[in-house]
């Protein structure tokens, strides 16, 4: 019997190792009658912030060469609405409900923090997207920082004991000195990667595919870099690692499983396939029992 | 809303670069409205990677009809799907068109808004529903129903081949002053420039229509935010909300009230 449950760090137990990635599954309450989210190994909201937000103005999509751009604008409910008509919700699943922050300003990352903290949720932990502009500093992402990211897991860790995760933009030039640094602030494990930024032009009228120009790429496209950046950060750090990036199928996912990821997260494909996270648990189980393999452990980092 | 194994029945060229097919699809039959569409998938690979939005145009028994316009990549591979595939739908999405009853409908498509457009018109029909059918082309050759004003269907082209030269908002206008009642609804669907072309009149008008939006889709059934569509808030739009200046053309649409959009 191959056994799927998986152990981050020694915090959180997940049932298995397959995810939904922040802003590729709502909420998990939009579709209760496609996916029975309690069978997956956990789940990430959209990311929160400390207000609502309308996001970007069409078009916030644009289909690519085996991926997809997106300039959605971090549109959400914000944290009031968050914690009165979603956080009831997620305290009843059986899986990991892990709640996805952002912000524009430590201050903001911080009390949307609070404000959730404040209600003794029932939740398993915080991924905390610092792939955000910091509005303090000139527009510069948190996570192209060493100092910042390293300053905002910090603060963050002081104010949860719960499961705290860094969500890590490929957008850098040395990932792994950001993962050092997310794992020096105190983070309980990373998640790699966010989409890679990118751009589309109408070759005909010249006008952006994205409302906003650039927007970020996710899906098929992105899975090497994905895979590299996830090698990367495992070889630098001693917390677990979450693999992201143009995961479609069971392979793909044993791969990131062999470059040093515990647990991945299921993005783009779920908009394919709502079910694939689901899908993928069951043909994980046979993939690994035809490698003869007990557990994910055996073979995670086992890349060559 | 489920996924379905729908099996392709028939599918062959409607009109110029238009097509049409007909899916078994016992379930989302069951239950769709007109306006609502379905979520293709067009390969099982991952080219295109993306499900494509399809208005549902027809319903029969256990089957629904598309129409739809070759334009890409996705559309060129459902052009050459043959009888007995198995495809792929999630359906049935979106809000639909909305009746109200003591208004006189008047329903105006062009290009492939003939789809939603051709579903209500049946819709109607079957519920004995006296309506106008207003349907714009640029050329004869694109339209594959007969201008019939006495029977209460209008067609336009914009090089006269057939029906009233013009536009859909030209044959719009000839239609409303040919009707009686003066309690019509309009219900719109089209390419881009026709809907712009059909919210302003409509607005000018102070006439109530519902207009069916296109919006590029992510995902179809709300979890992306990818659809946004701008509607007039009196909201402050320095005062944060969410899902007021931008709605979901998947979820709250597809859809509008010509006066709520931006
Ligand atoms: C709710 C809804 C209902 C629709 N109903 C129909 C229908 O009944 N019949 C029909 O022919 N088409 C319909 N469309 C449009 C249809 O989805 C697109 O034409 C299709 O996705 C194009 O796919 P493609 O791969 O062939 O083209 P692509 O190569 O993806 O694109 C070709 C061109 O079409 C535009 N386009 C792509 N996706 C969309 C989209 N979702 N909406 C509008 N334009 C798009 C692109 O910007 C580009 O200019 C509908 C769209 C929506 C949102
Ligand atoms: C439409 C869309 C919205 C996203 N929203 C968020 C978000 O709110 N927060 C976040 O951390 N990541 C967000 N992401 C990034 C994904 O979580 C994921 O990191 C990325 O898409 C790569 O994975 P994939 O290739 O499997 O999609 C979003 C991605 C997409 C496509
Ligand atoms: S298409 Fe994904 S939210 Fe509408």
């Amino acid at each position: 019997m191959v056994d799927l449950t998986v152990t981050l760090g020694d915090k959180l137990v997940l049932q298995n190792p397959i995810l939904t990635a922040s802003g590729t599954f709502g909420y998990g309450d939009e579709v209760p009658e496609l996916v029975d989210v309690n069978q997956l190994g956990g789940l990430v909201t959209k990311s929160i912030t400390r207000h609502p937000r309308e996001g970007h103005p069409p078009p916030r999509i644009a289909e690519t060469s085996a991926g997809m751009l997106n300039a959605i604008g971090l549109a959400n409910i914000g944290v009031e609405r968050f914690c009165n008509e979603k956080l009831p919700y997620l305290a009843e699943l059986s899986t990991a409900a892990i709640v996805s922050i952002a912000g524009s300003s430590f201050e903001e990352y911080q009390e949307v923090m609070k404000i959730i903290e404040g209600r003794q949720p029932r939740i398993m932990g915080y991924e905390i997207n610092i792939s955000c502009p910091n509005v303090h500093d000139g527009g510069m992402e948190f996570g192209v920082s060493t100092y910042m990211t390293e300053e905002l897991t910090r603060h963050l860790r002081e104010l949860t004991a719960r499961f705290l995760i860094v969500k890590l933009s490929p957008n850098v030039t040395a990932i792994s000195d950001i993962a050092k640094a997310a794992e020096q602030g105190g983070a309980d494990a990373i998640s790699a990667i966010n989409t890679v930024v990118g751009m589309g032009v109408d070759p005909r009228t010249g006008t952006f595919q994205l409302s906003t120009g650039i927007g970020g790429l996710s899906g098929p496209a992105i899975k090497p870099i994905a895979l590299a950046a996830v090698y990367k950060v495992a070889q630098a750090v001693t917390i677990p690692v979450i693999g992201i990036g143009g995961i479609m199928t069971v392979g793909d996912v044993v791969a990131f499983v062999r470059a040093g990821a515990h647990a991945v997260q299921i993005g783009t494909a779920n908009f394919r396939d709502p079910g694939i996270g689901i899908r993928l648990i069951s043909e994980l189980g046979s993939f690994l029992e035809e490698l003869g393999v007990s557990r994910l452990s055996e073979i995670r980092g086992s890349a060559h | 809303m489920v996924i379905e194994e729908a099996k392709v029945r028939s599918n062959g060229r409607l009109a110029q670069g238009i097509y049409t097919m007909e899916l078994t699809a016992p379930v989302i039959a069951s239950s769709v409205q007109p306006g609502q569409f379905v979520n293709t998938l067009i390969s099982e690979g991952w080219f295109p990677l993306l499900r494509r939005p399809m208005s549902v145009a027809s319903r029969s028994d256990d089957r629904i009809g598309l129409i739809y316009k070759v334009v890409g990549a996705g559309t060129q591979a459902m052009a050459s799907w043959t009888p007995g595939q198995q495809v792929n739908l999630l359906g049935p999405l979106g809000n639909g068109w909305t009746v109200d009853e003591g208004t006189f409908p008047v329903l105006v498509g062009g290009g492939v808004g003939i789809a939603p457009i051709s579903f209500l018109h049946e819709e109607l029909k079957d519920h004995g529903i006296e309506h106008h059918l207003l349907m714009g082309a640029r050329d004869g050759s694109e339209h594959y129903l007969q201008h019939a004003p006495e029977e209460n269907i209008t067609l336009t082209t914009d090089n006269g081949t057939v029906g009233i030269k013009g536009t859909a908002i030209d044959g719009l206008k000839v239609v409303l002053n040919l009707l009686s009642s003066n309690s019509v609804t309009i219900f719109g669907c089209g390419p881009p420039p026709m809907l712009v072309a059909l919210k302003l009149f409509v607005n000018d008008q102070g006439l109530p229509c519902q207009l069916a939006t296109e919006e590029i889709m992510g995902c179809g059934f709300g979890i992306c935010q990818g659809c946004s569509v701008e509607l007039k808030t009196d909201v402050d739009h320095h005062q944060p909300s969410y899902r007021q200046r931008f709605k979901l053309a998947c979820i709250d649409g597809p859809v509008f009230w010509a006066h709520e959009l931006a």
